[in-house]
């Protein structure tokens, strides 16, 4: 038997279990936004930009596409941490443990499946989702070019460019990202593990206390705020800074994947990024022998 | 081939500061149909727990040659077993579920489980959570009897189904799924509807085994006896194992008493298991130690 088989079950399980969060509300928000979209330009809803200083047709993409890439992003977010917060417990809410135990795959085994899911499968549909917002976009500015003239239409190659550009540096942000905060998504996951649904104020009240704690017994001796509070707040900051996005964005020439990426690659702290995956793959591993000690 | 499929010796398992089993010890050698009875909290399910590597215990446990607890994934490749029959994820259509069984146990057989199900009204196309208890069972003793193991545990495998069903789960088990290289363990409460087919028969109770022998020497190491009225006192000077009175007629388990003394003594038969169990297993057993 191939031994990916029993990996491409476990995907196919999550994705079972979670296409409503990840795949189908997407869907039906980038519906949405196509038919406010073509309402706005089909009933002239577009006012604002028939006056005043109006960037070109191209730019405007540029801008919208790398917005919506951000707004997917906030969603998705959101959705791993409830993800994290209910598929690490899910067997047990759903009495399916004893199920899944009598089936030859080990806790790491699934508990690694659900990780690899939520931090790869479901923000690939959802990088996915937001290309097609992207692809959809191009088109309507497009459209929006023939209603307002004064924006000029998107030459088709430059926009192809475009749109690659912001794509690939979409995928490196999201990958970098998700990675970048892997350990927090993993400390959801493993507390859901242990005590359910209650991982997801959990998560934050714990190390809260902790730094209440580290407050109480080392008053102003460390940085403000504590020790864990400075380190949980330079750790939860990721990627651009606002000068660094102000710089990006205010260009007025076509977007450059490769200085972007190279610009966000710059302000990456490397060691805690490595010292994050490392915390990751041991609360996954505590949380699949305290899984293995369970069977409701 | 192993010879001994679940080898125990001295299990122990504690809850806290309360002993729950106190050192079993026995072999389960292949090809045989065991039937593990007891009463509620008497061990069975703790007992199969450890044996399936879903709890931690003191003591030795080999199954097919591998402790449970440490290589359960492994281990579960050769093992099937059903502890609770709610626990399919319900989520998931039952085609869906044949799929992802297909992908995830290397002995697992679509096409057997669809042949299981025939004549029962689970669908293939029907979503799990939307089925009745009844037919959730059904699916779930499906997905089993589709897995080709070396050793099939069914912890109460027919609760909740009707008396038609359970009559023909046990002859399809019997017929289609026992072969001389798999053995079964089987735990219920309704004894007397497996006992035609048990090899071999365990009782349990307060966590330590107080018989544990094959069915053939059941019917000679025990008997039955339905006292003739003016009898009744010389049969308590054998020293049965149990007396009651039923429906004005005194009745007595006897454990290695000689036959022929019984049978001057009125009717001697050999007791069902629902006896044995009542007479082994009652805390007022009706006779003075």
């Amino acid at each position: 038997m191939n031994p990916l088989r029993p990996w491409r079950a476990l995907f196919v399980r999550e994705y079972l279990e979670h296409r409503i969060a990840f795949q189908w509300v997407p869907l039906g928000i980038l519906v949405l936004i196509t038919l406010s979209g073509i309402s706005a330009l089909s009933l002239g809803r577009i006012p604002d930009l028939e006056g005043g200083m109006l960037p070109y047709s191209l730019k405007i993409f540029e801008l919208a596409y790398l917005a919506l890439l951000a707004l997917w992003l906030a969603y998705l977010a959101f959705a791993m941490f409830f993800y994290f917060g209910d598929a690490f417990s899910a067997d047990r809410r759903n009495n399916a443990m004893l199920f899944w135990k009598s089936m030859p795959v080990s806790d790491l085994t699934i508990l690694a499946s659900k990780t690899i899911a939520g931090l790869l499968l479901f923000p690939l549909i959802v990088f996915l989702i937001g290309v097609l917002s992207g692809v959809v976009f191009f088109l309507l500015v497009n459209t929006g070019s023939f209603v307002v003239p004064a924006i000029g239409p998107i030459e088709p190659m430059a926009g192809l460019v475009s749109l690659y550009e912001i794509t690939l540096f979409g995928l490196v942000y999201y990958g970098l990202g998700l990675l970048w905060y892997a350990p927090f998504f993993a400390w959801v996951g493993g507390l859901s593990t242990v005590f359910g649904r209650w991982s997801l104020p959990l998560a934050f009240v714990i190390p809260g206390l902790l730094a209440v704690v580290e407050n109480v017994a080392l008053f102003q001796q460390g940085p403000l705020g504590g020790y864990v509070w400075a380190y949980l707040s330079r750790r939860w900051n990721f990627g651009l800074d606002g000068v660094g996005w102000e710089r990006l964005l205010s260009n007025p020439g076509l977007f450059h994947a490769d200085r972007a990426i190279a610009q966000l690659a710059a302000s990456i702290d490397w060691t805690q990024m490595g010292i994050g995956l490392a915390f990751a793959i041991v609360v996954i591993w505590i949380a699949s022998e305290y899984r293995r000690r369970r069977i409701a | 081939m192993t010879s001994t499929i679940v080898s125990v010796r001295n299990l122990r398992k504690q809850f806290g500061r309360m002993e729950i089993l106190h050192g079993l010890d026995f072999d389960i050698p292949p090809g045989r149909i065991y039937g593990l009875v007891g009463h509620n909290g008497a061990g069975k399910t703790t007992t199969l727990n450890a044996m399936l590597g879903l709890t931690s215990y003191e003591g030795s446990v080999q199954v097919l040659g591998e402790d449970p607890y440490r290589h359960r994934a492994r281990l579960m490749k050769d093992v099937a077993f059903i502890s609770d029959v709610a626990s399919l994820p319900r989520f998931l259509k039952v085609r869906e579920l044949f799929q992802m069984l297909s992908d995830i146990h290397p002995n697992f057989s679509a096409e057997k489980a669809v042949g299981f199900l025939e004549g029962t009204d689970v669908r293939l196309g029907a979503v799990i959570g939307n089925l009745s208890k009844g037919m959730l069972a059904q699916l779930h003793l499906a997905v089993v009897l589709a897995i080709d193991a070396k050793l099939l545990v069914l912890d109460e495998p027919t609760l909740g189904l009707d008396i038609t069903y359970r009559k023909r789960f046990y002859r399809r088990l019997l017929e289609d799924y026992m072969t001389e290289d798999r053995t079964l363990l089987i735990t219920t409460h309704q004894v007397d509807e497996i006992e035609f087919m048990l090899s071999d028969i365990m009782f349990i109770r307060d966590g330590a085994l107080i018989l544990h022998m094959p069915m053939d020497q059941v019917a000679e190491r025990f008997a039955q006896l339905v006292v003739a009225p003016d009898q009744s006192a010389t049969a308590m000077a054998l020293k049965p194992v149990f007396a009651e009175t039923r429906f004005g007629q005194t009745v007595m388990v006897f454990d290695g008493a000689n036959r022929d003394a019984l049978q001057a003594l009125g009717q001697v038969t050999t007791p069902t298991l629902s006896d044995l169990f009542v007479a082994l297993m009652s805390r007022d057993t009706g006779v003075s130690k």
